[in-house]
């Protein structure tokens, strides 16, 4: 797989005389040639504005931004019809959230180890009702059941947790959620990447992900919605693009996904991310997944030793965990995030250090933050081995 | 008319003779022209030098509408109802089944289902009323500019439309009409039965015809021609492609392998008349009586194989869409759909619809064109900005 890399120009890159190693994926992945050329390309041969141009420019552009549409509902199983453009994840969960129009005492139960963009839109508009966590911030799934009430609006969660790379029974709540007549949004951020997704075999009715964590550019989110979950989601954003007609007494809102989506959109972006679609989809998710579940054993095992370490989700089997390994390591007068800048300054070895925008994870594992190695595709066992290297030099 | 059309100013004139073969000398003597030319000279050089063509268009008899072809293939062009209308209803007449059905003057219920281009429903005015897309007593049934964006209700108000219509006849892009009896047939809700479907618009797969035959007890017939050139070919109960002869005149430039280039001249046309148009699609024509007895007055199809611009060659042949149809229907008949795309290297990725992996579908292709071909599963095929569907994109 490392053969890979040679397709990232990123990757090439030297910070003070050294190559770098990059580790960084759960934060945004680098982007391969295919989606800067792709970008490029539509700067340099479309460059008009969509769903609006009669020119052929305008035409080409409509036809590649909604190829790209397309090829995201190619890649999680869904119709093209049921695949929103937004800007990021986190618009996608305001956007359901702000659709469902929800009163404050409306419930939505979701683990307390969720990111930030899936918990403070429901901390806005409803009541969060949070699953715990384990000592290893594994959310304790079988709770799910307990925290449903009659109040319960919506159930979330991620399919992979951004901080300890677990991969959550998402079948299992759905089924759950769905018998008692409350649907699910699945939060597909860290997942999209590294695991196949068929949203018809999740169930699930709403899921979000970013594009530049699939390769893509930022400022791209996706946000799936299952066909007749339309019916009951509210307009959110309204303006130019959405509108089907509109006079001084009435208008008429396109027909979903577009009635979502005012305004110009991020075109390069969305062509961007689909070119890094097909990349994926060349290469096979399960390919992808194989080699992620195998970097992500490697990441615990070599982690796990280092003195004083603690692995969250050590304990997890490796089959249900990606290439992302998070932990905190003690080192005298020094935060993780030190460390972090440390691996860095003096391996050009690249990883996350902090509070991975999951505050009460932290706060409940009474972790004053931590340290996070992220692989991918184009990563292999030698920039494993260099960071644990690093890392046992530290400690 | 060469003379007065100054797009075709300098050209010889016509022979002043009615012999076929004087005028067809005359006319394989000048230069085809395609769609690059008249877009060029829309709509000045497309006017006889004695039309008034701003007085005719204030007056509400010719209008400019585009056509709906690929991205790199739409035009304008002058169009006027009293044109289209009888040289229409004439072709359609081939059909004897057909022509029983809308006899001359009698009350005829006509729906037609295609892309918004084509139904005249892409102004920014919202949503149209049923009344408002009835025009000349035919309803256009479409608002949408991809099936695949078609909710459950948009598809339960057409089927609603099309039940209270019961149609006499329905003209139909095979594409659009086989995702709506899809639609039918899952939802298990009747369509009321035709007397006859005309596919026109784009090329009709295998699978089209099956999903159409499933949900609606009618014949279903081939109707070829364009926007600009009007209907060239009309299919009859046999099953052959009989040429609108009165019409046009047509050429079929040699394509190798029995295929023809279809090159029209158009006759009697007032408002851009068109001489030696190469419209950029390829046919297999017959010959001999047709059992079905229309009269043998100009070309026969056995079918239309499809665009040019879709056309592979392999090493020895070229491959039609409709070539490639046959392989991948033969192969897999649970394929929904199919798009053929060439990678850079050379090898194709076929985009499939439907329960399948598209594996023995990909073999066939792969025989057909003697190159790698790997299937690929997909939610559905995405058209052009049109609308239409592109069957091959090299």
């Amino acid at each position: 797989m490392n053969d890979y890399k040679n397709s990232f120009p990123l990757l090439q890159r030297e910070l003070d005389g050294q190559p770098i190693t990059y580790l960084d994926s759960a934060s945004t992945t680098p982007k391969p040639k295919v989606v800067i050329d792709a970008v490029t390309r539509y700067y340099t041969e479309m460059g008009a504005n969509v769903h609006r141009g009669v020119h052929p420019l305008g035409e080409a552009s409509t036809a590649a931004y909604e190829r790209a549409r397309y090829s995201v509902a190619a890649l999680i199983g869904a119709l093209p019809s049921e695949i929103v453009f937004t800007r990021n994840a986190t618009e996608s969960f305001n956007l359901v959230a702000q659709g469902l129009a929800l009163s404050l005492d409306d419930e939505v139960v979701f683990p307390a180890s969720e990111h930030h963009s899936n918990y403070m839109p429901w901390r806005q508009v409803a009541k969060p009702v949070l699953v715990d966590i384990d000592d290893e911030t594994v959310p304790r799934y079988s709770q799910l059941k307990e925290r449903i009430t009659k109040r319960t609006k919506l159930v979330t969660l991620a399919h992979v947790s951004n901080v300890n790379g677990v991969i959550a029974p998402v079948e299992e709540w759905v089924e759950t959620a769905h018998a008692a007549g409350v649907p699910v949004m699945i939060d597909a951020s860290q997942s999209v990447s590294h695991l196949p997704i068929d949203v018809k075999k999740i169930g699930c009715d709403f899921l979000a992900f970013s594009s530049h964590k699939l390769f893509g550019p930022s400022g791209v989110g996706i946000l799936y919605v299952r066909r007749e979950r339309f019916d009951s989601l509210k307009l959110y954003n309204v303006g130019g693009g959405m509108v089907a007609y509109n006079s001084e007494d009435r208008f008429e809102a396109r027909e979903a996904p577009f009635r979502y989506e005012a305004g110009t959109p991020n075109i390069e972006g969305a062509i961007g991310l689909g070119a890094a679609i097909e990349m994926v989809r060349s290469i096979g998710m399960d390919k992808i997944a194989a080699h992620s579940r195998a970097l992500g054993e490697m990441l615990v095992r070599e982690l796990k030793p280092l003195s004083g370490a603690r692995v969250l989700g050590a304990s997890v089997a490796p089959e249900r965990r990606v290439a992302l390994c998070t932990l905190s390591l003690p080192v005298p007068s020094m935060t993780q995030a030190n460390i972090a800048r440390l691996l860095a300054d003096s391996h050009a070895i690249l990883v996350s250090g902090g509070f991975h925008c999951a505050h009460v994870l932290h706060h409940r594992a009474q972790l004053d933050g931590t340290l996070r190695a992220s692989a991918h595709l184009f990563n292999d066992e030698a920039d494993i081995e260099r960071l644990a290297s690093a890392l046992r030099d530290l400690v | 008319m060469v003379g007065e059309v100054p797009l075709y100013a300098g050209r010889a004139a016509a022979p002043d003779s009615d012999d076929p073969e004087a005028i067809s000398a005359w006319l394989s003597s000048m230069p085809t022209i395609g769609k690059r030319e008249l877009r060029r000279g829309f709509p000045r050089a497309l006017v006889r030098k004695s039309c008034d063509l701003k007085a005719e268009m204030a007056r509400g008899a010719v209008e400019i509408i585009a056509t709906s072809g690929t991205t790199e293939n739409r035009l304008q062009v002058l169009w006027e109802w009293s044109w289209w209308d009888p040289q229409e209803r004439e072709a359609m007449r081939y059909n004897t089944r057909v022509a029983e059905a809308m006899p001359p003057g009698a009350p005829f219920r006509e729906a037609v289902l295609t892309t918004p281009v084509c139904g005249g429903a892409t102004c920014h005015v919202g949503n149209l009323s049923r009344l408002e897309r009835t025009v000349d007593g035919m309803l256009f049934l479409n608002q949408v500019a991809d099936p695949t964006h078609w909710s459950p209700a948009e598809l339960d108000r057409m089927l609603a439309e099309w039940n209270e219509l019961a149609p006499d006849g329905v003209e139909a892009d095979p594409a659009y009409l086989a995702a709506l009896c899809r639609y039918a047939t899952q939802t298990a809700t009747r369509m009321s039965a035709p007397r006859f479907v005309t596919l026109t618009y784009e090329l009709a797969t295998r699978a089209h015809k099956r999903a159409i035959a499933r949900a609606i007890d009618a014949p279903l017939y081939s109707l070829y021609g364009s926007t600009e050139t009007g209907v060239l070919f009309m299919e009859c109960t046999e099953g052959r492609l009989h040429h609108n002869a009165r019409h046009s005149h047509l050429e079929l430039l040699d394509a190798k392998g029995g295929l023809g280039r279809v090159v029209v001249t158009t006759l009697g046309r007032t408002w851009m008349p068109l001489c030696r148009y190469e419209l950029g699609d390829v046919v297999r024509p017959t010959s001999g009586p047709c059992r079905c007895g229309a009269r043998d007055e100009g070309y026969q199809l056995e079918r239309v194989e499809g665009r040019l611009a879709d056309c592979l060659q392999s090493v020895d042949r070229l491959a039609t869409p409709a070539m490639l149809d046959d392989a991948i229907d033969g192969a897999d008949p649970r394929i929904e759909g199919w798009q053929l795309q060439r990678e850079p290297d050379g090898a194709f990725t076929l985009g499939v619809v439907g329960e399948t992996d598209g594996a023995q579908a990909a073999e066939a292709a792969a025989g057909l064109l003697e190159a790698r071909v790997t299937p690929r599963i997909e939610a559905a095929i995405l058209p052009e900005g049109s609308g239409k569907y592109r069957m091959v994109r090299p």
